[in-house]
């Protein structure tokens, strides 16, 4: 078989010297008939140097120099590899057999998704699709679904971490003949989709995970709580349902076993609260979807009243996994407490934002720098946000912990269901707080008062701050307010408002000061706080930020320095931005 | 969908029979407002009154539903519906300024629709495809990594056509 | 279909055969089809058409997670390494089924460094493809 080598080079490496040297060798030894050279512009993760991947032969060579091309060709050619050349990933998280030399990543959730057809259900089927359930029907039993979840040590991805064997052995032992399993597909957290990804994706494994998940449990319904914001999930995942029907692996006597269950979907509409789960009961109850005070927690009295047990999305797709491989197996993987992989979407500044899997305790510098690639546009990293508005930032300074639920939450954090959002220099942190919280005030229900009311009181306060015209007073304010919601909230929504807020201020007090003091935003977001100039002695008039100003308030003569007319300015720092000798200042 | 006004308070065959396939299940409300508002655009006053007539749902709790949760308009959209993206990563990545670009181009201000009832804009909490940040949506067709350079071609696309079925 | 029972799956998976060893995967999930996803599946169904190309299925999936060169395809071709390509606008569709398919050449500089096979490892190895 022809032999393909691909070739990546960073882009500081002018001229593509890896890629031409081995043209250059194909050239002249006369081998166009025996191998290839594709050069790949994109790459999945981060390498400072040129990197080649030999092809079918699937090796990886980083660290060589344009005088060792040859000797790899020549290997190549043989059918031999050069070792000491050969990249190895090291995993350290990943129990022995499973390690992948390639890449950091470690994909149990994701193991089908876009890899399969997710319309098909043979496809699933094929690819070892409802053996856990066959398994879990015909060997383990209800206890023994039950043992190996907890035996896995998995922890619930939508946020909150509560271990999921120990739930549906709590509800499982509830009196009562009928009882409720129900997905969370609410995915709330504005700058996260890993939940669309897999129901889009993967619909079988949500619903296989549920079956099983009802069949320990003894439920004869479960429901699956979806955002109509995802049209083409509900679509494919109605498909799902109905082939899963078709093939008696749902509804009436699954696989003959004389077990019944069947699933049903209930949209959302728009409102974040309904990811809580006493809202999300009331929602599909067809009700305004207000949180109520727990205890009777679901598993007592939940559903229509019954005990009704919610996992979200990503935590049902582990399920079949466990229960096939056993739940030691995923307890091998991971850290202490934190066991599995978990799915993050990684977007903002980062330079190719995407999904990755990753096993817990993978530190987040791993995730920012190696897989994702680092900061785009070679800007600065300022902080990266978990959690979204119920979490917190990470400073560069955490860049090495390892995530897993305590870690984060050590730090002010919180795994959250998976969003990790990645901002650079250019991100105020008064601005970027002020963004979270005009979403929880947005979206809190109303029903208590620290939420509606504490959580309008600190947007005003970062309002004042933004324009100028904190004091120092106000920081405490922040405190004290944040304080009574945490205390006096009923749900989660109102309690973890505060988060962000105080997480930046436990890492980036210093931007806050600068705007309260100094009367400053030096990244030019707080817009009132920011005055845009030519620096004379830098600019050299070629003009370009005069043809760019929208409101064409820059004049100047070519080759004398320009000038701002600051009253017209808009501050939109376009001028900031195209100026390349850096003959702008912002402040 | 513009058939409604001269027919006043006959329900859509479509609705009619969602409404009878969901009549007695628990929990029902919600996705009848959802059919509802897929058949015409939002929840017109004289379809909610007549639902909650042959369904026997309290109107106020039909308000109740629709005021709480955010999808529910009461209000006819535009013609073509364009939803900007203002979730972290849109947001981040430049989101206020397709929204004023948007509004510029086409003189409407969000969660208001044009005069002439072409162009309604709102602005939406994360469609999930955060790594093409910014994000828009025109009758739900996705864009993705929007630069406001390409707006009026966009926009261009839609402006003297009638609206996708789907919207 | 008829309902199965305990002990069906394991025999279809045995006789569940894939109609051809070569196919092309595109990544079409929300964002995929956003990124130009859709227009891309149309131009690569209808140009194996046109050349009337049968023994390579074309397949729908979900999101590869590599949102920053969507649209994503995969394409397995018979007796060549798996390849993922990257940023497919049109006129790259139309030279995976002209060079790719047809002729075997691989297309230069869309190739996407990171190998597949780690992208859909599977984690059931011995029940793999
Ligand atoms: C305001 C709020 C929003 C939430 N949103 C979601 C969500 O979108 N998806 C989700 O799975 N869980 C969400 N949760 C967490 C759920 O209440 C619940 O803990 C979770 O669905 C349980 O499943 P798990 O144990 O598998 O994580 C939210 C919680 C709160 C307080
Ligand atoms: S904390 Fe906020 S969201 Fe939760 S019940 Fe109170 S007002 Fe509603
Ligand atoms: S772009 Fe920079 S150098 Fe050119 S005129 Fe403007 S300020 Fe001066
Ligand atoms: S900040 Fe914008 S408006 Fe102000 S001078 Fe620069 S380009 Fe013009
Ligand atoms: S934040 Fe805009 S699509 Fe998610």
């Amino acid at each position: 078989m022809k032999k393909y080598i691909i070739v990546w080079e960073p882009d500081s490496q002018k001229g593509s010297p890896v890629n031409n040297a081995l043209l250059k060798i194909l050239n002249e030894k006369q081998l166009a008939e025996k191998m290839e050279i594709i050069r790949s512009p994109f790459i999945g993760f981060t390498s400072s140097g040129a990197i080649l991947r030999v092809m079918p032969d699937n090796l990886i060579y980083t660290g060589f120099r344009v005088e060792d091309l040859e000797g790899i060709v020549n290997a190549t050619l043989a059918g031999d590899r050069v070792d000491k050349f050969i990249s190895s990933y090291d995993n350290k998280f990943l129990p022995v057999e499973e390690k992948d030399p390639l890449s950091r990543q470690f994909k149990i959730v994701l193991r089908n998704v876009g890899y399969l057809d997710p319309e098909s259900i043979e496809e699933y089927i094929s690819r070892g699709g409802y053996k856990a359930l066959e398994k879990a029907l015909f060997e383990l039993g209800r206890d023994g679904v039950i043992a190996e979840m907890k035996a896995s040590g998995l922890r619930g991805r939508g946020g909150a971490g509560f271990p999921t064997g120990l739930k549906w052995e709590l509800t499982k032992k509830e009196a009562g003949e009928i009882k409720y399993a129900i997905c969370n597909a609410d995915e709330g957290d504005p700058g996260a989709y890993m939940d669309r990804a897999v129901l889009e994706g993967d619909p079988h494994s949500v619903v296989e995970g549920m079956i099983i998940g009802g069949f320990a449990v003894g439920c004869t319904q479960g429901f699956v709580y979806i955002r109509a914001e995802y049209p083409l999930a509900i679509e494919r995942l109605e498909k799902a349902l109905k082939d899963a029907r078709e093939m008696g692996l749902l509804g009436k006597d699954i696989l003959g076993s004389g077990f019944d269950f069947d699933i049903e979907l209930r949209w959302g509409a728009g409102a974040f609260v309904c990811g809580e789960e006493t809202a999300l009961i009331a929602s599909i109850e067809g009700k305004r979807g207000n949180p109520r005070p727990r205890p009777p927690f679901p598993s007592v009295s939940g559903l229509w009243e019954k005990p009704t047990f919610i996992n979200n999305v990503e935590t049902w797709a582990n399920v079949p996994v466990i229960i096939e491989k056993g739940g030691k197996w995923m307890g091998s993987i991971g850290t202490e407490k934190s066991k599995g992989t978990k799915v993050f979407a990684v977007t903002g500044k980062v330079k190719n934002p995407g999904l990755v899997e990753v096993p817990m305790g993978t530190t987040i510098r791993e995730i920012v720098y190696d897989i994702c690639g680092g900061i785009k546009d070679n800007k600065n990293f300022k902080a990266v946000q978990t959690g979204g508005p119920s979490g917190g930032v990470i400073a560069e300074k955490y860049l090495d912990m390892p995530v897993d639920y305590e870690s984060l939450q050590s730090i002010g954090s919180i795994m959250g269901s998976g969003g990790l959002i990645v901002m650079d220099e250019d991100d105020c942190m008064v601005d970027v707080n002020k963004f979270y919280l005009q979403f929880s005030v947005d979206e809190s229900c109303g029903k208590c008062m620290p939420c509606r009311i504490g959580g309008k009181q600190i947007l005003e306060i970062l309002e004042k701050i933004s324009k100028g015209n904190g004091e120092m007073t106000d920081i405490d304010k922040i405190y004290s307010i944040s304080n009574a919601m945490q205390k006096a909230s009923l749900c989660a929504l109102g309690q973890t408002t505060p988060n962000p807020v105080l997480s930046s201020l436990r890492y980036f007090e210093d931007e806050y000061l600068a705007h309260i003091k100094d009367k400053k935003c030096y990244t030019g977001k707080c817009k009132d706080l920011v005055q845009y100039t030519v620096i004379p002695e830098k600019c050299i008039g070629c003009g370009l930020c005069a043809t760019r100003c929208p409101v064409k308030c820059i004049t100047g003569e070519k080759r004398k320095p320009y000038l701002i007319d600051t009253k017209a300015c808009i501050k939109c720092g376009e001028c900031y931005n195209v100026c390349k000798f850096d003959a702008v200042k912002r402040g | 969908m513009m058939m409604l006004e001269k027919q006043e308070v006959t329900l859509e065959k479509g609705l009619l029979d969602f409404m009878e396939k969901w009549k007695d299940k628990p929990g029902k409300e919600i996705m009848i407002l959802h059919k509802i508002q897929e058949v015409y655009g939002y929840v017109p006053r004289k379809v909610a009154m007549e639902v909650s007539r042959v369904m026997g749902i309290p109107l106020a709790k039909i308000y109740g539903i629709i005021t709480f949760y955010h999808l529910f308009k009461l209000q006819k959209p535009g013609k073509n519906q364009i939803s900007v993206c203002m979730g972290t990563a849109c947001y981040l990545k430049g989101g206020n300024d397709i929204i004023q670009e948007i509004e510029d181009l086409i003189g409407v201000a969000v969660n208001t629709t044009s005069e002439d009832g072409h162009f309604s804009l709102e602005v939406v909490r994360c469609v999930g495809c955060c790594g093409l940040a910014p994000v828009m949506s025109i009758n739900g067709k996705v864009y993705g990594n929007v630069q406001k350079s390409e707006l009026p071609k966009i926009l261009g696309e839609y402006s003297g056509k009638e609206a996708n079925a789907n919207g | 279909m008829d309902k199965m029972k305990k002990g069906d799956l394991s025999k279809f998976r045995k006789e569940y055969k894939k109609l051809s060893g070569s196919e092309i995967v595109i990544s079409m999930g929300t964002c995929g089809i956003a990124a130009g996803g859709d227009r891309v599946y149309k131009i690569i169904e209808k140009d194996l058409n046109d050349n009337g190309i049968k023994n390579v299925i074309i397949k729908k999936t979900g999101c590869l997670g590599l949102c920053f060169c969507e649209p994503n395809i995969i394409v397995r071709m018979e007796g060549m390494p798996e390849v993922l390509y990257g940023n497919v606008d049109e006129k790259t569709a139309h030279m995976i089924i002209s060079e790719h398919v047809i002729k075997k050449n691989i297309v230069n500089n869309y190739v996407i460094f990171m190998p597949t096979n780690d992208i859909g490892k599977n984690i059931f190895k011995d029940q793999g493809r």
